[in-house]
């Protein structure tokens, strides 16, 4: 054992790494195109969704359908408060938005955590649709089919909006996914997240061992929709309109796709598979309109292919080529 | 009796589910997606054959086609992941799904596609007082015949025999020399086949047409959650359970008609965690 003096390579190598990307990710603006600005706004709102995602799929081995709805759901609080109520200063309307999520999570998730494996991907499943069909009977609050356009809330008394200051936007995005990482770092490494993999890796010695299984499936469950409403309601503003589908379970494929693509084996890996789904969502749109088939086809491949995704797959190479350590 | 007639359907729909479940422990995502290949075939055939007294042969010769599409796609992908963590199989029956209803979208169009000629052909009798469509009575009819040979065929030839038993230990039973991959395949076939013969006979009566896929798959979902996950039984009284709310709600409720059928499952699961026939599961 080599004593801990000091900045062993691993750690140079991720704090470099942490390095250029916050510089990349605070220099996107200064590229100057409103385009950029909303995609990658856009692309970093996945990102956390696919993080919070990832507390289920990758750290406690439970796959969700049904993380659409409480996207969704977070988008459309943000809706109706803002054009239903005139509520509009932004952090309590996003504050809101995350708590109503998570409440509606947790009555959702006291029921879908008994179940595990297919069980629970099939509840969440139909819960999701359950909100789906909702949304679309009470016309008076959700549009029904059209949906609600929404005006921008306020921040701090000053008027913005996604539209018109794109760049604003998007450090405010920004600061909300550098927050989020934070949070999300802290719980994997705290003592619950290691018991969440614990939960994952052998439900029953996790028992054994005396931790409250389905308690703590539970607050995974309840943190990871928190994570959706957040990603939902920064959503809501930016598209400046909220459509019912966001409930359906294909859009819920989506974060499951983004999460897979990057490595949901790895912390870091939603988070890039996030951006990157983003980008090559916007750019294969662009040239075919078969973007079911196009996802679903990458999805088949990367399953039997690459399940580590992007991220996991880089590592192991690494690891070969110049023996960096990682991957956790 | 309209809640008999979707009842039926999704009886077929949720018995083929149940059964790829039962025997190959695969939740099939797909399976929607192969329902609405059968009303796309199905239309089809319909259409090429209306007039000719080989009608009716469209419905078995589009249940065929969908159950050949079904083995293909399990030779060719599925068969890969039986081994796999359950995610996998999720991962990809639901990519298979995108796919396949995408590949039906772009080869069919996306018009709906009407045969409702063959629903007025069939004519309506009197059932105490009220006209009711003979079409429909057909299909409650054959979804009970159906039902009938599923369950002769499981618990009484040997073909049935040997399903069981790769459902209940896949090991044990290529030990005593059964031929699992094969048997697997035949329950994808059967399976798949199901689905397809109630997307076609839904065509007649109402349409073939996208979406048709995702409200198959969580109707039926539903139905084998209250029914308990891989029991033919189970499939049978779910549906009904549900195509009898279906009905009843449409007709006194129409605003939380859906919303209902949810708050059954949401009653059994608590009540009874495991579905009302939950004690068989496995036992296909």
């Amino acid at each position: 054992m080599k004593a801990k003096i000091g900045w062993t390579t691993n750690r140079l190598h991720s704090f470099a790494g942490i390095t250029i990307s916050l510089v990349a990710l605070f220099c996107i603006p200064l590229l100057g195109s409103s385009y950029y600005d909303f995609l990658f706004s856009l692309a970093l709102i996945y990102s956390m969704w696919a993080l919070g995602y990832n507390f289920l799929l990758g750290y406690t081995g439970l796959l969700s359908f049904g993380h659409g709805a409480f996207f969704g759901l977070g988008a459309y609080t943000v809706a109706i408060l803002v054009t239903k109520f005139s509520f509009k200063p932004f952090l309590p309307v996003i504050g809101i938005a995350v708590l109503a999520t998570a409440f509606l999570g947790a009555v959702i998730g006291y029921l879908c955590v008994r179940y595990t494996e297919v069980y629970f991907a099939l509840l969440t499943l139909a819960f999701s649709m359950f909100f789906y069909a909702l949304v679309f009977k009470l016309y008076y609050w959700t549009g029904g089919s059209d949906g609600i356009g929404i005006r921008p809330p306020d921040l701090f008394g000053l008027r913005f909006s996604a539209i018109e200051y794109p760049a604003h936007y998007y450090y405010i995005t920004l600061a909300f996914f550098l927050i989020s990482v934070y949070i999300g770092w802290r719980i994997v490494n705290s003592p619950f997240g290691k018991a969440l993999q614990a939960i994952r890796d052998n439900p029953l010695k996790a028992e054994a061992i005396g931790i409250p299984v389905r308690r703590y499936k539970w607050y995974a469950f309840i943190i990871s929709t928190a994570y959706s409403g957040l990603a939902g309601a920064l959503y809501a503003p930016l598209f400046g309109h909220v459509v019912p589908d966001l409930f359906h379970f294909l859009f819920a494929g989506e974060v499951l796709f983004a999460t897979l693509l990057g490595g949901y084996t790895i912390f870091l890996g939603p988070i890039v598979g996030g951006i990157v789904f983003t980008v090559a969502k916007r750019y294969i749109t662009a040239v075919t309109i078969y973007w079911p088939l196009v996802l679903g086809a990458l999805l088949v491949a990367v399953t039997l292919f690459f399940p580590q995704g992007i991220v996991g797959t880089t590592y192991s190479l690494l690891r070969r080529k110049i023996g960096i350590k990682g991957g956790e | 009796m309209d809640g008999l007639f979707y009842g039926s359907i999704l009886y077929l729909v949720a018995s083929g589910l149940t059964l790829i479940f039962g025997v190959a422990n695969i939740l099939n995502l797909a399976h929607g997606a192969f329902y609405m290949l059968g009303a796309y075939v199905a239309a089809i055939l319909i259409k090429l054959m209306i007039g000719t007294p080989y009608t009716v042969i469209a419905f078995p010769l589009a249940a065929v086609i969908v159950g050949l599409t079904g083995i293909a796609i399990e030779r060719g992908f599925i068969k890969w992941i039986y081994e796999k963590d359950y995610t996998y199989q999720l991962l990809l029956t639901f990519g298979l799904s995108l796919v396949l209803s995408d590949a039906v979208r772009i080869t069919f169009g996306t018009e709906p596609m009407y045969v409702t000629k063959l629903y007025a052909h069939a004519g309506a009798i009197d059932v105490l007082g009220n006209p009711y469509p003979v079409y429909n009575l057909i299909v409650i009819g054959l979804a009970f015949l159906i039902g009938c040979l599923l369950w002769l065929m499981m618990s009484k030839t040997r073909v049935g025999k040997v399903i069981r038993a790769c459902a209940l230990d896949r090991e044990m039973s290529e030990g005593i020399g059964i031929n699992t991959s094969r048997v697997f395949a035949l329950a994808f076939f059967i399976g798949t086949a199901l689905a397809g013969i109630s997307g076609a006979l839904v065509v007649p009566q109402s349409a073939a047409m996208l979406g048709i896929d995702a409200d198959a798959l969580i109707q039926s979902f539903i139905v084998i959650v209250i029914g308990g996950v891989g029991s033919m039984k189970g499939a049978l009284i779910g549906s009904l359970i549900i195509g009898l709310i279906r009905a009843f709600g449409i007709a006194l409720f129409p605003e939380i008609e859906l919303a209902i059928a949810y708050l059954v499952m949401a009653i059994v699961l608590l009540v009874r965690p495991q579905g009302l026939f939950g004690r068989e599961y496995r036992a296909a």
